[in-house]
């Protein structure tokens, strides 16, 4: 069961994956070089300061990828399924419909954890050594609710893609929009340290709206 | 006969429109059964419900003797299912969709879905976005042959094929189905085809079945019948007659349908006093049939 979906899954989201990988990595490595830079011309001491003085985070430009590629590989992933209602022939397979597409999210969970995973470690493995762990911790920290938002925005746009009623779809949307202003509201090192847990319920339950979504479409509701 | 597909008091609606109430049918093995009705009938409601997509609102639906609702998930694998408008996924080619699904079912034959692509002269590689709706519908039907089911349920098959392709995919169908005993569940909104390919017919009206028999001993009984009258407006006695489908009057012509002998329908008329000339029956072909039943709007 899980080979053949995964392997449409690899037939609609290939291009894609190329492409948020290969941006990811290169602006995280941009990133990084800037750092460098930083330090070659004034020094690991003035940028030290700046970091201790200005919260300084190195990592400012990763910001908003991580959201746009989880959006991106949700529309890759379900969109050619809502298509003339492709999700049909899916839900038609001989396998069980729940456990389908729970296949089907975690590809889009392993596809995203394999691009936010090399990004974070071309930053850890840059700043690993030349920062002291404190600052270090500053930098990841800034970091990972941004990549939390990506998968917000994966598992609230794919549920938003296979609702079949614009009512949920309409609902869907604005919560997309409220959730992710949400985790976008501060970019202060340590800002999202006592909102770790709150952060991981809002995508456990964000989680489960997709297959709400499937159920409508498989009883067949309909505005 | 073993029935593969038992439908009891079927009911639904959306919203206010009743779609139709308490409709009871089933297939047996082995039969071609087609499914007839103007549009707005129920046609792809049924469909939808036999395939699983659609909760009736009240009534039950089995396959091979489960509930669609609670059927299975490896019952599915032998279901072959066409989507209106031979709806495949656009964004893979001829080869990764038959790899795809190759190992999604256990008995699958990849021998008849190539010997159809090799027929149409496809390229593997080529990608199913970029096919004209003739060649969609036989990688369609090819994938449904691969897959080797022992029920297939097909929506308006026919939408959008030219002739020849419908001629191709009926021929197919036909030849598949007769040599491996497989039962077929279908709708077209082209009657000629289903006249070729199905063994029995259902036909339905607004809110219910008129009739469900096979499409032999239905064309052998029903009868079209014409002749003049001076009383044309007199016809308006007719038509509430159960036994008398649809008396339409041009001039003094007049038409009707029934499935009454010539002598039954003379006394018929003699009964309600109407005076006719040139009372004459024709030989019907199935969508003759299927007008003269439900009316031409």
């Amino acid at each position: 069961m899980i080979r053949p979906l995964f392997y449409k899954e690899w037939m609609k989201t290939r291009w894609f994956l190329l492409l948020a990988f290969i941006v990811l990595v290169g602006v995280s490595s941009y990133a990084m070089m800037v750092f460098q830079h930083a330090v070659s011309r004034k020094g690991m001491e003035h940028l030290l300061i700046m970091m201790l003085m200005r919260k300084a985070t190195l990592v400012h430009l990763v910001k908003y990828l991580p959201i746009g590629v989880g959006l991106g590989i949700a529309i890759v992933q379900f969109v050619p399924e809502m298509h003339k209602k492709c999700l049909k022939l899916t839900l038609h397979l001989p396998f069980v419909i729940s456990k389908s597409i729970g296949v089907m999210l975690a590809w889009g969970i392993l596809m995203l954890t394999l691009c936010f995973a090399s990004s974070f470690l071309i930053v850890f493995g840059t700043l690993y050594g030349p920062l002291p762990s404190e600052l270090l911790a500053q930098s990841l920290s800034t970091l990972y609710p941004w990549y939390a938002a990506g998968f917000f925005a994966y598992f609230m746009v794919s549920a938003t893609v296979l609702e079949p009623t614009w009512g949920w779809r309409i609902g869907y949307a604005l919560i997309t929009v409220l959730g992710l202003r949400i985790y976008l509201l501060s970019d202060q090192p340590f800002a999202y340290t006592h909102f770790t847990w709150e952060m991981i319920a809002l995508i456990i339950l964000a989680s489960t709206l997709s297959w709400q979504s499937v159920h409508r479409f498989k009883v067949g509701h309909q505005d | 006969m073993t029935a593969i597909i038992e439908c009891k008091n079927l009911t639904h609606s959306y919203g206010k429109r009743l779609i139709y109430e308490n409709l009871n049918f089933e297939v047996p093995k082995g039969r071609i059964l087609g499914l007839l009705g103007k549009n707005g009938t129920g046609k792809t409601t049924t469909i939808n419900i036999l395939s699983g997509f659609l909760r009736p609102q009240s009534g039950t639906c089995k396959i091979f003797g489960d509930d669609i609702q609670s059927m299975p998930a490896s019952l599915r694998a032998n279901i072959g299912l066409l989507i209106e408008g031979h709806v495949q996924y656009q964004f893979m080619t001829i080869e990764q969709i038959e790899r795809f699904y190759s190992q999604c079912y256990p008995k699958w034959k990849k021998e008849p879905y190539y010997e159809l692509m090799n027929k149409l002269k496809v390229a593997p590689k080529q990608r199913i976005s970029r096919m004209s709706c003739g060649q969609r519908s036989q990688v369609a039907l090819g994938l449904i042959l691969a897959q080797d089911p022992e029920l297939l349920i097909l929506d308006d098959f026919s939408l959008g094929l030219d002739p020849g392709y419908r001629r191709l995919f009926v021929d197919y169908l036909r030849d598949y189905a007769s040599s491996e005993n497989k039962t077929v569940f279908l709708t077209s909104h082209i009657i000629q085809d289903m006249e070729r390919l199905v063994d029995d017919c259902i036909i339905m009206d607004y809110g219910k079945i008129l009739l469900q028999q096979p499409v032999k001993k239905l064309l052998e009984t029903i009868h079209c019948y014409q002749f003049e009258t001076d009383e044309a407006s007199h016809i308006e006695r007719l038509i509430d007659d159960n036994e008398l489908y649809n008396p339409t009057c041009l001039g003094k012509k007049v038409e009707l349908y029934s499935f009454l002998t010539k002598d039954a329908l003379v006394k018929k008329m003699h009964d309600v006093s109407i005076d006719y000339q040139h009372l004459s029956s024709t030989q019907v072909n199935l969508e003759d049939a299927f007008i003269g039943l439900t009316g031409k709007y």
